[in-house]
């Protein structure tokens, strides 16, 4: 890995999280003693990323890319094979029990789906005020008063408190949920998907609310989505991240500008192009399955798809290189 | 037509009676449900107050009154309503201590059973793995074991008296509810908002308390009420043995064994305390049918509907 080019991407005294050559791997089966263990299932392989304060990493890739692994192994819920993670200069990944519940109150999670997320019985006041609770910071009174606050920073009424998440729609159920998340004031936030489950229609208003809160807050965000245009958005920079391992990663405008990686390339032409008088335009489309990680241990992982692949992309993996200053990408056909 | 053949009146008081808020209104709709928990209050009043309700003496032997019959019989008289036995005791007066003493054990047997049977779930559910499959493969072989004969045969061994029914009960009944508990929980540790809660910091314990129990109150009510009559039964099983309940006590099932040699000659020694167990399973066992349906949301919006078709359908004429 070329430690030098990953230290451009964001400045050391700013930078709030490091992936360093981080691998999740899943037990397929458990082993009965009368066979052998199947390998592990690699759900992400040697991702390194960092991300500053105040910063917003998009994550993209489609389903089963390991994407919302890499939220899962930030927030402690993945079992990491390789690599560590730091946040704040700590490296926070062999946290267990209680430091880890201590850490929680830095990192927030925004999760993908509402109408799951939000404990039925609960009132949405005792839902906001459950982290303030568990973390020590307020109750009663004081609790209420910041409750009311945070709904009117997410832009609900507040009635909303004394009612249950089920008299809400999705829309307003993210609302919810992402000010649980911001109750105790955490420097990072890890959100899974969290328009995807929402209409259209509200998409907007919520990525918005994100933005709005982040130049309010200064709250870093990683930022997981499966489609490009929700994360322009939102994002400084963007991660594509293809069946495990990261393709291409660098500022937002780069990423959009100028693809390096022939899968991002895809990615941004099956963004529909919203003119009715192009409609007749082809373009070209990426073919095939997609490869689960894990599978071939060497190449690229593209290389089945990819229009660009030659021999050496079937020998061997493509490091992650510059191609422009804090713009890298995995290929060795660009 | 379904709905003309119900009775108009049914509907009616149900339609006036909608202040007393949430659930005893719902409850009071459910004629049935209503009558079921008023016969086990009744019999919960007469457990709780028996030395001061209570006619005579259950063991007082009276052998110039032997098997009178009940009151509204010839030869019956108003100072024994229904009946003596072939002691001359009281029958009313044995029915309601033997109230007494099925009640207790039951309810000790539930409340025993059930804090252990939860506990067990609540440790196979969350410590999984190996812990897991041994505490349910036990829950299954002891399921797979006629329980009856079980206490039957430590009973005869150990020799009885109520704490050892009330051990035997508990052993041979906490494993419906460690099972029920862990499927919940199972399940229920996979909602999203349980996974909230743990990445929003919660510790293991308030998850548990704060976000889980709650799913399992409403099922759990009805399965303690089915417990609690398979209990009665069982308890009653057991003293007719012989087994059970000891002579100078009394119990329904000990009051039927006596009065199974007089079954000709005098009904009433046996009728009367069957009655009272009939009626207590009975009643337990439409109670949980009522909880049940109104713990489920989709079966308590059927019921809504009926009441409301059944409502309009007796406007209408």
């Amino acid at each position: 890995m070329p430690e030098s080019e990953m230290a451009k991407q964001a400045d050391p005294a700013k930078r709030l999280v490091e992936f360093t050559d981080v691998s999740v791997a899943y037990d397929v089966q458990r082993a009965a003693f009368w066979h052998r263990k199947p390998p592990p299932f690699r759900a992400i392989d040697g991702v390194s990323f960092q991300i500053g304060r105040g910063e917003t990493l998009g994550v993209v890739g489609e389903s089963g890319s390991g994407k919302s692994t890499i939220g899962k192994a930030l927030l402690g819920r993945a079992p990491l094979a390789t690599g560590n993670i730091s946040f704040d200069g700590r490296d926070i990944s062999k946290l267990s029990g209680a430091a880890m519940r201590r850490l929680r109150r830095h990192i927030q999670p925004v999760l993908q789906d509402p109408y799951a997320s939000l404990n039925p019985r609960m009132r949405v006041a005792d839902i906001i005020a459950e982290p303030l609770l568990v973390h020590g910071i307020a109750r009663g009174k004081e609790a209420e008063a910041r409750v009311a606050q945070l709904l009117n920073l997410v832009g609900l009424p507040s009635d909303t408190a004394s009612r249950h998440p089920g008299s809400f729609s999705g829309g307003q159920r993210q609302r919810i949920g992402i000010a649980r998340a911001l109750a105790v004031e955490p420097d990072f936030i890890v959100a899974d998907e969290p328009v995807s489950a929402l209409d259209v229609s509200i998409r907007a208003q919520i990525i918005n609310l994100f933005r709005d809160l982040q130049q309010e807050l200064g709250v870093a965000y990683l930022f997981i989505a499966h489609d490009l245009a929700i994360v322009r958005h939102v994002s400084h920079r963007i991660a594509v991240v293809y069946a495990g391992r990261v393709a291409e990663i660098g500022p937002r405008d780069a990423i959009y500008g100028s693809p390096q990686h022939p899968y991002t390339r895809a990615l941004l032409d099956a963004v529909p192009i919203p003119d009715p008088a192009r409609r007749g335009e082809r373009r070209p489309t990426i073919r095939g399955e997609f490869g689960r990680p894990g599978d071939e241990d060497h190449g690229c992982r593209f290389a089945p798809r990819c229009p660009l692949a030659t021999k050496i992309c079937r020998e061997a993996v493509p490091p992650l290189a510059a191609k422009a200053p804090g713009h890298l990408a995995a290929c060795w056909n660009s | 037509m379904s709905l003309t053949a119900n009775s108009p009146s049914a509907s009616r008081p149900a339609a006036r009676r909608r202040k007393p808020a949430g659930l005893l209104s719902e409850l009071l709709g459910d004629r049935p449900a209503v009558l079921a928990t008023g016969f086990l209050l009744l019999i919960v009043f007469v457990a709780i107050l028996v030395p001061l309700i209570v006619p005579h003496d259950p063991a007082a032997q009276a052998l110039r009154a032997r098997l009178d019959p009940p009151a509204w019989l010839a030869g019956g008289s108003w100072s024994h309503v229904l009946g003596t036995d072939n002691l001359g005791r009281d029958v009313l007066s044995r029915i309601m201590y033997g109230a007494r003493t099925s009640l207790s054990i039951s309810l000790t047997v539930c409340a025993i059973a059930s804090t252990f049977g939860i506990a067990m779930g609540l440790i196979a559910a969350y410590v999984g793995g190996r812990t897991d499959t041994i505490l349910m493969r036990i829950v299954d072989t002891q399921l797979s074991f006629p329980d009856l004969l079980l206490a039957l045969t430590v009973l005869t061994v150990l020799g009885s008296s109520p704490v050892t029914v009330v051990i035997i009960l508990s052993i041979s009944g906490w494993m419906v509810y460690a099972r029920m508990t862990r499927g919940i929980v199972v399940s229920a540790r996979h909602e999203g908002y349980v996974e909230a809660a743990e990445l929003v910091g919660c510790s293991m314990p308030r998850i548990i308390l704060r976000h889980i129990l709650p799913n399992i109150a409403a099922p759990l009510s009805t399965l303690l009420i089915l417990e609690f009559a398979r209990v009665v039964l069982a308890e009653a099983a057991l003293s007719f043995l012989g087994m059970g309940i000891q002579p100078p006590a009394t119990s329904w099932g000990l009051d039927i064994a006596l009065g199974k040699d007089h079954v000709f000659g005098a009904w009433w020694l046996v009728t009367f305390p069957g009655l009272a167990i009939a009626l207590t399973i009975l009643s337990a066992n439409v109670l949980a049918a009522w909880a049940r349906v109104t713990t489920d949301p989709q079966e308590r919006e059927k019921r809504f509907a009926r009441t409301v078709a059944r409502r309009s359908g007796s406007k209408r004429r």
